[in-house]
Formats: structure tokens, sequence, C-alpha cells
């Protein structure tokens, strides 16, 4: 071990590769760190079953253009087709914001220090924590797509590759806004690893 | 023999703290240099200040030649650090751990493999390889994490307070640990802690209070120079403590329900014996050791403090206070 880790002493990655590496190992990190998350999987399972499912289906006859029993206006979608769209939204920021909080909790149980003392700059950094995080969002995202058959709609593959790219637009600017609050939050403990550039 | 560490009048204060105060030092490469200091003393502060994290206010400290602060990133690509609260990802397995560590030093894969291997079998966790962090012991983590800062192949390693919270048996092996490191390879290690009786094998100590470098040199000279003999007296009665307080204001200190004093020689014992003797219950004479040092420098005993809102917040995050974690 001794002789061969003198000799590669100056055997790194070159300047992109690394980049790509540091990259590569933070989204992983985010990645099976939610498939290990029991809890968030759960969450992520149950709150379209409880939108689409249970009120979606429940709400759906009271949603007629009709007030006192006499029909006013003729509404183009059923109430779950209405609010579908909504729920793919909601779970992926819910999702989203949900883990780019996780950044407090590594701060404050030490590893974004491990990650902030690394020879990664800090835009690598953030980019990785998006791109895992909006990945996990998108991923709650397809969950509620998957649940398309119940609210009558009928998606070619074109309209879901549309969806999907909307999807994961919506699921990295929503972690981009998210990963704020732990910028702008608890700026007391920032000094004890505040990042440097 | 070049200097593996220079740090040159640095200062840093946080609001109207100091934390540090014209600190300067040299650490020569292969050194095991140890930073001996009561808790708030400015250890952590300088440790990272020294591994990047923090910027001093002024003054220059160069790692490996390399100056911190306007070449972070290839200081942080020489140093290995272990800071002192855990810093591992508990949710990950050991393995993984230590290569996204190697991953994001951009360690070339075959290269991680064969260092993980190896360095795992150096702190005997080979075979904790695949289990989850959060199920390892505290002792055993720490070791994972000294192992992970060598991943990248550093020669200079920072250990901030490595021992704390472990039980005499782990603390004893992590210094047999990095015994072995430096008989292996080049490398310069710096430590801090609060526990004297661990500083005895290092090859230079640099005392630090209040912000301020007290000394630095070998234990032996610091010994020779600043030691003196310690009677450690436990008296019969809590009158007969005041009295011998009260007599010696400026040369005693109380510890565990006996006192310290600093004693000036065999005469001072003879006088303090004539004085007292019939009224104490148990006198003990020390030798000159680095705890007297520490005393005739502080002119008090390494103090004790409050947990912090981070260990409350950490102790409550261990009972399952947050959903996220």
């Amino acid at each position: 071990m001794n002789e061969t880790a003198m000799v590669a002493r100056d055997r790194t990655l070159p300047a992109l590769r690394l980049q790509c590496a540091g990259l590569y190992a933070i989204w992983f990190r985010e990645v099976k760190r939610a498939i290990r998350d029991r809890g968030q999987l759960i969450g992520g399972v149950s709150r379209p079953l409880l939108w689409v499912l249970i009120m979606g289906i429940g709400l759906n006859p009271y949603f007629r253009g009709e007030v006192y029993g006499e029909v006013r206006f003729v509404v183009p979608y059923t109430y779950l087709q209405f609010i579908f769209p909504a729920v793919i939204a909601l779970n992926i920021m819910y999702t989203s914001v949900q883990s780019a909080v996780s950044v407090i909790w590594d701060r404050q149980f030490g590893f974004l220090r491990e990650i902030l003392v690394s020879p990664l700059p800090r835009a690598t950094i953030l980019l990785g924590k998006v791109l895992g995080g909006a990945t996990v969002a998108l991923f709650h995202g397809c969950l509620v797509l998957a649940l398309a058959q119940f609210a009558d709609l009928s998606l070619s593959l074109g309209d879901v590759a549309r969806g999907l790219v909307l999807m994961a637009l919506l699921a990295f600017g929503s972690h981009h806004s998210g990963s704020l609050l732990p910028a702008a939050s608890a700026p007391s403990r920032a000094s004890a690893c505040s990042p440097m550039p | 023999m070049t200097a593996a560490i220079q740090v040159d009048s640095v200062a840093k204060r946080y609001g109207r703290t100091i934390a540090l105060n014209d600190v300067s030092f040299d650490v020569q490469s292969r050194e095991l240099f140890a930073l001996l200091g009561p808790n708030g003393a400015g250890k952590t502060t300088l440790l990272h200040i020294l591994c990047t994290v923090l910027h001093p206010d002024s003054g220059t400290v160069r790692v490996a030649g390399i100056d911190v602060v306007s070449q972070p990133t290839r200081a942080r690509r020489v140093v290995g650090v272990v800071f002192q609260d855990p810093s591992l990802d508990d949710r990950l397995t050991v393995f993984e751990n230590l290569n996204f560590h190697g991953l994001v030093y951009g360690v070339p894969r075959g290269l991680r493999r064969q260092r993980i291997d190896a360095l795992l079998e150096l702190v005997e966790l080979t075979e904790w390889r695949e289990r989850l962090v959060r199920t390892l012991s505290s002792g055993m983590k720490r070791r994972v994490e000294i192992a992970r800062a060598l991943i990248h192949d550093s020669s200079i390693l920072f250990l901030d307070e490595p021992t704390v919270g472990l039980d005499a048996q782990s603390r004893e092996r992590i210094w047999q640990y990095l015994g072995r490191l430096r008989q292996e390879r080049e490398l310069t290690i710096i430590v801090t802690t609060h526990y004297i009786d661990e500083v005895e094998g290092c090859d230079r100590v640099c005392i630090i209070d209040r912000g301020r470098v007290l000394a630095v040199n070998s234990p032996e000279t610091l010994k020779a120079a600043h030691g003196q003999q310690l009677l450690r007296v436990l008296p019969r009665e809590d009158a007969t403590m005041m009295e011998i307080m009260t007599a010696y204001p400026d040369k005693t200190v109380r510890r565990d329900g006996e006192i310290i004093v600093q004693s000036g020689g065999d005469k001072f014992a003879e006088a303090f014996l004539s004085r007292y003797g019939g009224r104490i219950r148990r006198l003990s004479v020390e030798q000159p050791s680095l705890e007297s040092v520490f005393l005739s420098l502080t002119g008090r005993g390494i103090r004790d403090q409050e947990a912090g809102a981070r260990e409350r917040t950490l102790a409550f995050g261990r009972q399952g206070g947050e959903h996220t974690r």
C-alpha cells in the first residue's frame, strides 16, 4: 500500500473529470439516501393516493357547472382531471423542498463540512445536491403520473415526454428555491462552516 | 526539514470575541504536533482556518507551502481532516462513505478500492465494510473518519479532538493507529486535545489558551522549563479547604473535592505540611508533568463547559426528534 501510494501521489483525475466524479458522488448520495428513507417514499405514495383516489374520486360528482340544480355552464373536465396536474406539482414540490432542507441536516450533523473541505467548487456541490433532489422529486412526480388511468386521462407518448420535461424543470426550479431556505436560516451557526469561495 | 505548516500572526474574531490573537508557529514535516488547550481556547478555530473552512481576519497560513486563503482548493487536496463532531453520512455504509470521499477527491476507481481495503484493514474494520454507519459505535465511527481522511493520500492529517467522548480502550487504539500510520507513510499529524496525558507522546506541543500561544516545544523541554511539583491535597474539613485556598489564592486550584497546590519545591512542601499536616486526610506529591506546565502557564486547570446548542440539537436528533433524519 505504502509504495503504491507514494508513486500515485499525483495520480488524480483531470479537472473536468474530477468535477464530474464529484457531481456524480453527490447526486448518487442524494438518490441513495432517498431510496433508503422509507418515510419519504411512503409520503410520496400516500399523498397522490389521498388526493387522486380518495379526494379526487370522492369530489368528482360535485364538480359540475351547476348552481341551485340549474346547469349554467359546461366544464370540459372532470374534477379529477382538473386537479391531476396540481397533484403532480404538489408531490414534486414537496419532495424538492424536503430534500433541499436536508442541507440543514447535513450541516447540523457535520456531513456538509466533509463536502466543504473537499476540493470541489461550491457551485458543483450545489448543482450535485439540486440534481440529486430533483431526480428524486421527478420520480415522485412519476408515481402520480402512473395513476393517470384512474383520472380518465389518455396520454400519448408525446404527452408523457412533454410532461416529464416540464416536471423536471419544476423539480429543478423548486429545489433551487428550496435551497435558499438553509442559506437564509440559522446564520448564528453559519460561522462554523460558512463556505469560503 | 521543510515546514509542513506555517502559521504567521493569525487573528480571528467572532463579533466581539477574540478567538485567535496573533498566533504563530511552524510544524515540521513528519511531525506529530499537538495543540493543547481548554475548551474555547481557539483550537478548533485554528484548525478550521488550517483546513480552509474559515478565513483568518489577518495573518498568513501556508499548508505544504500553499496559501490557504488564495488557493484553498489546492490546499484541500493535500490535507485530510477529522472533525470534532462526526461528519459521516450515517445512512450510507462504511464503504459508501469512503467511496464518496474518494470520488469527491478524484481518486481513480482502481486505486480507490485498493486504498479503501488497505485503510479499513489498518483500522480493523474490514468486516464492517457493508454495514450502515448508524450501526457503528462512536469509536468505530472515529476510526472510519481517520481512514477516510487518508483515502486521497493526504500528506497532512488534522485531527480535532479525535478521542473526545471515547472510552479509554478506544482512545488507546486510535493513538496506536496514528503511530502505525506515521511509520508507514510520510505523514504530518496535527492533533488538538484537552487530555493532557495524550500529548506526552507527541513530538511537540503548542499550549494555547484564550486565543494566544503560550508555549511551543517538546513535552520534555516544557516540563523542564515550566513544570513544577504539585501537591494534591484532600483536607479533612471544608473549613481547612477554604483556609488553604485563601492562604495561597494564586497557587491553588480546586478539582473533584481536592485542592491542587503549586509547590515551589520541597521547602514549600515541608512548610505546608507543618502548617496543615494534622488537618489533611490525604496528600500526594506529583512530579513535574504537562498538567503542571499547563497550570503554571495559564494559572488554572483545563476547564469544562456545559453542552452547547449544537450538542443539544444532536441529542434531540438522536432521539428521533426530526422526521427528515
